[in-house]
């Protein structure tokens, strides 16, 4: 891209800028005020300087005279570097480049500097009871040298204002970053309560409670074996879930692991009247990702609400088909005809919706439905080929 | 010999509970319930003294159940059988009810059970009938946050009874007891100041120290007796401690009244 090219986009930059952003030019009072201190102190000490030489010099001076006089010259300066303030501050974002600072320069210089000379010099004529006649006239009545004073006044001033710009831009960037860092912050701590929070919510205390209590009368019966049996599940299911709650990933085979161990404990807690058919299990599921303890909570569901609600005979079938794309859950139980159709389900679904999201975006699904007197809930989670389980179990 | 009846909708629970009665012979176990349902059958069919219920269970709950026998002339004596801890069981023992957490060890039950044979032994159904009522208002009332006590029910060896609460002047911890300061005597009530203090109308009792709750309207003056040390008294001449922590409420509070009054 040529100099030129660059200059063109830059000016039409510029205008689109200020006709369509007019918000992003606001200035505050703060900053207007401290504009307008800063040039009427330079208005003040002109205006007593001059006083002071004239008195010196003997010549007649009137300082209301010099002040209003110096006033005309000054409220062009003060307009100016507000606007150009104004204006940097608005673009801060890209406002250290030089190419950027060079046309800025050009262009303040050409909207600004020379229609302030060519005011300056026809008021200086005007004030000598004259009238414009060419440029001649205009260079007579204000001579180069006042011309190049201006032009050096004015390098200052736009490189005041850039500078303050600047200033303003770097601590604005600090500030942004310390609040991005915050933010980070804040979310990842809110993202740990919510881990903790639904690790929590997954193993509802009162299963313990009762698989324990029900290890006890194994054990008062001297069945030792399966006391022995529940035992060992429950460590499991506690390890898995200690595990997990580390880890971002778990993968399915585990997950399907840690769910049959949980119904076989709630089995051993509910005999005969509980009833388990899983179909699709394969060790290829090792290699799915998936949420942690994403399965256990929609088989808890399923027992809250089938045997723990009707107290008869529950049969809950879990099934698992793996495509290309995808991977589909289905948990169905036995829905008591006449009963209200799982109460309460709904809270617990709309957190597993919102990890679902957290996890894949709207990649992955969970629908309910009845199918054949069978309360049904669907979850469909998409296959990320390579990603193993993260356990390496 | 007592006659008992087993209520939990887990098999592994029943056999538990059966299991753990077998060394204690005098316990015999009539029959044993899945739901409330059936052991309200079983209750009409069966003359049973006691009966150990599952509070958590498929269509009605123990509670349910436990307000049936309530208005039973001579309930059996009910020992609640429960994995959820909480604000259930500040209730049992404010209404001097016998419970058991799951999972519950030997030792435990062999004190429950002796508990409720003494209770049995003392053929006071009325006075049990009432306590069990006591606790059923207060179990159909936990979800209204001003639910207070009327009555406590006072269990030792030997004796059960009822005591309106409104004669309780002040009442003062002692170990796993509370001392129930009446006008002419005290009584022991087996339960923790914390979980009376659960029960008690706070417009007419206050805590003023760690184990002390007193009546408000007979508290009189309270006066600095050295660093940190406060004492209460009341309209009957008796001094309580108050702790510094309770200080601020308490004059708080006589300032209050002092401007009503």
């Amino acid at each position: 891209m040529s100099n030129g090219d660059s200059l063109e986009l830059k000016l039409g930059d510029i205008t689109i800028d200020a006709a369509s952003r007019r918000s992003a030019w606001r200035v505050k009072p703060a900053v207007a005020a401290s504009w307008l201190g800063l040039w009427s102190f330079l208005w003040l000490a002109h205006s007593l300087t001059s006083y002071g030489s004239l008195q010196r010099q003997g010549k007649a001076a009137d300082l209301a005279t010099l002040l209003s006089d110096y006033l005309w010259y000054y409220v062009p300066w003060f307009l100016f570097s507000l606007a150009l303030f104004a204006f940097l501050d608005s673009r801060r974002d890209r406002l250290i480049q030089p190419a950027r600072i060079v046309t800025a320069y050009a262009v303040s210089a050409t909207c600004f500097l020379v229609p302030y000379l060519l005011y300056v010099a026809l008021r200086t004529l005007h004030l000598a009871g004259k009238r414009p006649a060419g440029l001649q006239s205009l260079l007579d009545a204000y001579p180069p040298v006042f011309w190049f004073i201006d032009l050096v006044l004015f390098t200052g001033c736009f490189g005041a204002v850039l500078a303050l710009a600047a200033v303003r831009a770097t601590l604005a960037a600090e500030r942004r970053q310390r609040e991005a860092e915050r933010e980070n912050l804040t979310l990842k701590v809110d993202l740990e309560r919510q881990r903790m929070a639904t690790l929590m919510a997954q193993f509802e205390p009162h299963f313990l409670f009762n698989a324990l209590n029900a290890i006890s009368g194994l054990v008062r019966g001297n069945e030792t074996g399966r006391a022995v049996e529940g035992i060992s599940q429950l460590g499991q299911l506690l390890r898995h879930v200690l595990q997990v709650g580390r880890a971002e990933r778990s993968s399915l085979g585990d997950e399907l692991d840690f769910v049959s161990r949980y119904l076989a404990l709630q089995q051993m807690r509910h005999g005969d009247r509980l009833e388990i058919v899983t179909d699709g299990m394969s060790a290829d599921l090792q290699d799915i990702a998936c949420p942690p303890l994403i399965l256990q909570p929609l088989v808890e569901n399923a027992l809250r609400h089938g045997i723990e609600t009707h107290g008869q005979s529950d049969h809950i079938s879990i099934s698992v088909t793996v495509s290309n794309a995808d991977a589909v859950i289905r948990i169905s139980n036995t829905r008591l005809a006449g009963k209200p159709s799982n109460p309460g389900l709904g809270l617990g679904l709309a957190n597993i919706r919102d990890r679902l999201r957290l996890a894949y975006g709207g990649a992955a699904g969970l629908e309910t439905g009845e199918e054949a007197g069978r309360f049904m809930v669907t979850l469909r989670i998409p296959v990320e080929p390579g990603a193993g389980s993260p356990l390496g179990t | 010999m007592i006659r008992c009846l087993i209520v939990d909708d887990e098999a592994a629970a029943r056999t538990n509970l059966r299991q753990a009665l077998r060394p204690h012979a005098h316990w015999q176990v009539q029959a044993e319930c899945h739901d409330a349902d059936s052991a309200r059958a079983a209750l009409d069919r069966l003359d049973v003294d006691a009966v150990f219920l599952d509070i958590q269970m498929p269509g009605r709950s123990g509670i349910a159940l436990a307000a049936d026998m309530a208005r039973m002339d001579a309930p059996p004596v009910i020992i609640f059988v429960t994995a959820h801890s909480g604000h259930a069981l500040s209730a049992f023992d404010v209404h001097a009810l016998d419970y058991l957490l799951k999972p519950f060890d030997d030792a435990r039950l062999a004190q429950t059970l002796e508990r409720a044979t003494d209770l049995i032994r003392l053929k006071r159904p009325q006075a049990y009938a009432f306590a069990l009522r006591g606790f059923v208002g207060d179990a159909v009332r936990a979800s209204s946050p001003h639910a207070a006590l009327s009555h406590f029910t006072v269990r030792s060896v030997g004796m059960i009874e009822s005591i309106a609460v409104a004669e309780v002047r002040w009442i003062v911890a002692s170990g796993n007891y509370a001392e129930l300061h009446l006008a002419d005597r005290k009584v022991l009530h087996r339960a923790t100041l914390r979980a009376l203090e659960q029960h008690l109308d706070s417009t007419e009792f206050m805590r003023v120290h760690r184990s002390v709750i007193v009546r408000k309207s007979l508290m009189r003056a309270l006066s600095v007796e050295g660093d940190g040390v406060y004492l209460l008294h009341l309209r009957d001449g008796a001094t309580l401690p108050v702790s510094e922590r309770h200080a601020a409420d308490v004059r708080t509070h006589l300032a209050q009244r002092a401007v009503v009054g």
